[in-house]
């Protein structure tokens, strides 16, 4: 394999495939940044890029027809589905397991459901079981009527699964290939499309994650974008639940050669939690800024805010904003773009205000970014983001916002006083002071859409592929170095409590390797002390007693002194881990209490005295 | 009075590990327990039942103080009756029997184990 060069281009010499499950007809932020990116790639980076689909779906003709005319996919940018390759292109060389014989089904099935191509030839034909959901059976087929791909999952006379076998057949019928798990299929196809050459997978969708994240060969680097917060509804950084959709990436980072967060808050928070590794980085979302900088006379004293009316955007704080600015300019405007399931709460609420001439709530709009051009300031004041591209867009047409400071986005774009504010998040009268500041004069507002426009090309899409050049370059340079092994885990030995004061912990970390450096030689282990009641954990360096294939025997110990640092007197608990980590392997233990469930435990008596407690 | 009821005995440690077993180790002043044969043991008492359980304590001497220790396999205990249980050391000698309670540092080891529900170990603060 050739190593790959950049040949006068930002990006490495290499074959780039953006993966996505599939294209909806109403796609969002992340479906349209991933395409943008595959475009951006070509347009800008000097690298063709692919995009890679998963769904079962006859076609993406109209689709990218649609794309490519909305400017949303460059011309040239290939979207590509695994069923709809095999489908058109033939089988080529299959490089996949030989077909066993597939027992027969014995289940009950309905009739077949047909789904149609565009030209009303068959695509598939499924039987589903009984309870109208489990796939019985799906059959694929050429245009020329020839089956090309069977999916099956045969069960026995009581219902009892026998497995899933998804057989690629030839023109003539013959099954060429068989797989047992549809991951193992697609991963099979990534392959091919990668044929050995150097290769980069960019995944967008945490549903494809899954498919990827085993894909592994020594001519393939795979990234996974991280699009919101990995806390659940954006909580707590320290003390939230993992986001379920993000938990088997969280779980399994050591399987990526690039973990990438799109702002530095992010990955600051991700860090002080867990750990860091060589795996993370940080890279933008692209958010190109207009080429030139509206004419400040152009704007009006109206603000403007671009989101869906959901709870996440908590626009009714925008509206109370506009409520206190009103009390002290009565002439300033709050324009609304954007549809939503709250509309008609949010009305009744600007009703209930009185400011039905002060807040207009104007829906879907095409193209609404293009009324941050005409717009005094815009408006921020959402719970949590991954990064808000409404304040990118705002900033890059020189209307400054005034935003909450949420986890994650607004700090990473505005430096507070100079392109936009930031306010504390929640503080509407805060929010409702920097308005009326920019709407007071025009020097203060026109100075600082200037250096908001100015700055954003920090956003443009050839920063941003910059910043995807040195990942990439990164990343396959170290892809030797990634210690690639399965079944991380921890088993505690011994836990002990100091009478005094302070716990130590013993323990063995065991996993299976598989390729990469020795992982014994690469790991360590922290001892990790974290706060209930939140603020970032205590990380404890354990001694690593011994090392061998497969095991690290490691112990550590927290003094009083290391317990109570940085515990505020409201924090009455405190949780204990173990991390591993090192090179790529970044991964964190609960530490369970020693012994089996339903038994004594150690307790202190109100005198001070130990006890066992029956749990 | 016998002398054993000047023994001090001051707890080290608390272990307990994977499969359940609860270490005690701490250490008792060589003058305490040197003068004649002596049987250490820790007891485990129901505190409903009163019901008794001892257990071997060892013993490491240095020229200075003994190192007691005793293990007492936790899952074997047997006090359903009870979901509290208090434990003592117990010295035995010639010319008597003592019974120790044993103690935390209170108020330093103001962090105590104890189990989630999930079953994973947290602390929780001791409030003096």
């Amino acid at each position: 394999m050739t190593e790959p060069g950049t040949s006068g281009s930002a990006l490495p010499a290499m074959k780039y495939f953006m993966v996505l499950w599939g294209i909806a007809d109403n796609f969002g932020g992340m479906t349209t940044m991933s395409l943008h990116r595959g475009s951006a790639f070509q347009l800008h980076g000097g690298r063709t890029a692919t995009i890679v689909t998963f769904d079962p779906k006859p076609s993406y003709a109209s689709t990218v027809e649609r794309l490519q005319g909305q400017g949303q996919l460059a011309a040239g940018t290939e979207v590509l589905n695994v069923f709809q390759h095999y489908r058109s292109k033939g089988l080529g060389n299959v490089d996949g397991p030989l077909p066993i014989d597939v027992p027969v089904d014995k289940g009950e099935t309905g009739l077949p459901e047909v789904v149609l191509d565009p030209e009303g030839k068959v695509f598939t034909r499924t039987r589903l079981r009984p309870d109208g959901s489990t796939v019985a059976v799906r059959q694929f087929y050429r245009p020329d009527g020839t089956e090309f791909l069977r999916d099956e999952a045969p069960q026995d006379r009581t219902g009892k699964g026998l497995g899933r076998f998804l057989t690629l057949l030839d023109i003539s019928g013959a099954p060429v290939a068989q797989w047992r798990q549809a991951g193992d299929f697609y991963r099979s196809w990534l392959r091919s499309l990668a044929a050995g050459e150097p290769s980069t997978f960019i995944v967008d969708s945490a549903f494809a994650s899954r498919i990827v994240s085993p894909l592994e060969s020594e001519n393939i680097i795979k990234f996974m974008v991280l699009h919101n917060s990995h806390i659940a509804s954006g909580g707590d950084p320290f003390k939230g639940k993992m986001a379920a959709g993000q938990k088997l990436i969280h779980e399994n980072t050591l399987a990526w050669d690039g973990i990438v967060f799109l702002t530095q808050k992010h990955r600051q928070d991700y860090e002080e939690r867990f750990g860091t590794a060589s795996n993370l980085f940080t890279v933008s979302n692209p958010k190109p800024r207009v080429d030139s900088l509206p004419d400040f006379a152009s704007r009006s004293t109206n603000g403007v805010m671009v989101c869906r009316l959901e709870a996440q955007k908590n626009v009714p704080h925008a509206i109370d904003v506009m409520a206190r600015v009103h009390q002290v300019m009565p002439q300033v405007k709050l324009d609304i773009y954007g549809a939503g399931s709250l509309r008609e709460e949010l009305q009744t609420r600007i009703d209930e205000l009185s400011l039905q001439d002060v807040v207009h709530l104007h829906g879907h709009t095409p193209n609404a970014a293009a009324k941050f051009e005409t717009a005094r300031f815009s408006l921020l004041t959402s719970r949590n983001e991954g990064q808000p591209l409404s304040l990118m867009e705002s900033l890059g047409r020189g209307c400054p916002p005034v935003s909450y400071d949420i986890r994650y986005g607004p700090s990473d774009v505005i430096d507070d006083g100079e392109n936009g504010f930031l306010v504390s998040a929640g503080d509407v009268d805060a929010a409702a002071d920097r308005v009326i500041q920019l709407c007071g004069g025009d020097e203060l507002a026109q100075k600082m859409g200037e250096v908001a426009w100015d700055r954003s090309i920090r956003f443009s899409d050839t920063a941003v592929i910059n910043q995807w050049a040195l990942a990439i370059e990164k990343a396959w340079d170290q892809r030797a170095q990634r210690v690639v092994l399965s079944d991380l885990s921890l088993k505690l030995r011994e836990v002990g409590y100091i009478a005094s004061g302070g716990l130590e912990i013993a323990a063995d970390v065991l996993w299976t390797q598989h390729s990469g450096p020795a992982a014994q030689e690469v790991l360590a282990a922290n001892l990790v002390i974290g706060r209930r009641a939140g603020g970032k954990p205590a990380f404890l360096p354990m001694e690593v007693v011994e090392r061998m294939p497969g095991r690290l025997v490691v112990s550590g110990s927290a003094l009083i002194s290391d317990l109570d640092r940085g515990v505020d007197a409201s924090n009455n608990e405190l949780d204990i881990f173990v991390q591993v980590h090192g090179s790529n392997v970044l991964k964190t233990f609960r530490v369970g209490f020693p012994g089996p469930t339903h038994s004594w435990v150690p307790y202190a008596t109100v005198h001070g005295s130990l006890s066992l407690k029956l749990v | 009075m016998p002398a054993t009821s000047l023994v001090e005995f001051e707890l080290e440690k608390v272990s307990v590990n994977a499969e359940g077993a609860l270490t005690l180790t701490g250490t008792t002043r060589r003058s305490d327990i040197a003068d004649s044969p002596t049987d250490l043991a820790f007891a485990i008492v129901g505190r409903k039942s009163k019901a008794a359980r001892e257990y071997i304590a060892h013993v490491n001497a240095d020229p200075e103080r003994f190192e007691v220790r005793g293990t007492i396999p936790m899952g074997e205990l047997g006090l359903e009756i009870d979901d509290l249980a208090d434990v003592f050391l117990i010295v035995r000698t010639l010319t008597g029997e003592s019974r120790i309670r044993l103690t935390w540092d209170l108020p330093n080891a103001h962090w105590l184990p104890y189990p989630t529900k999930f079953g994973n170990l947290s602390l929780k603060r001791k409030q003096s």
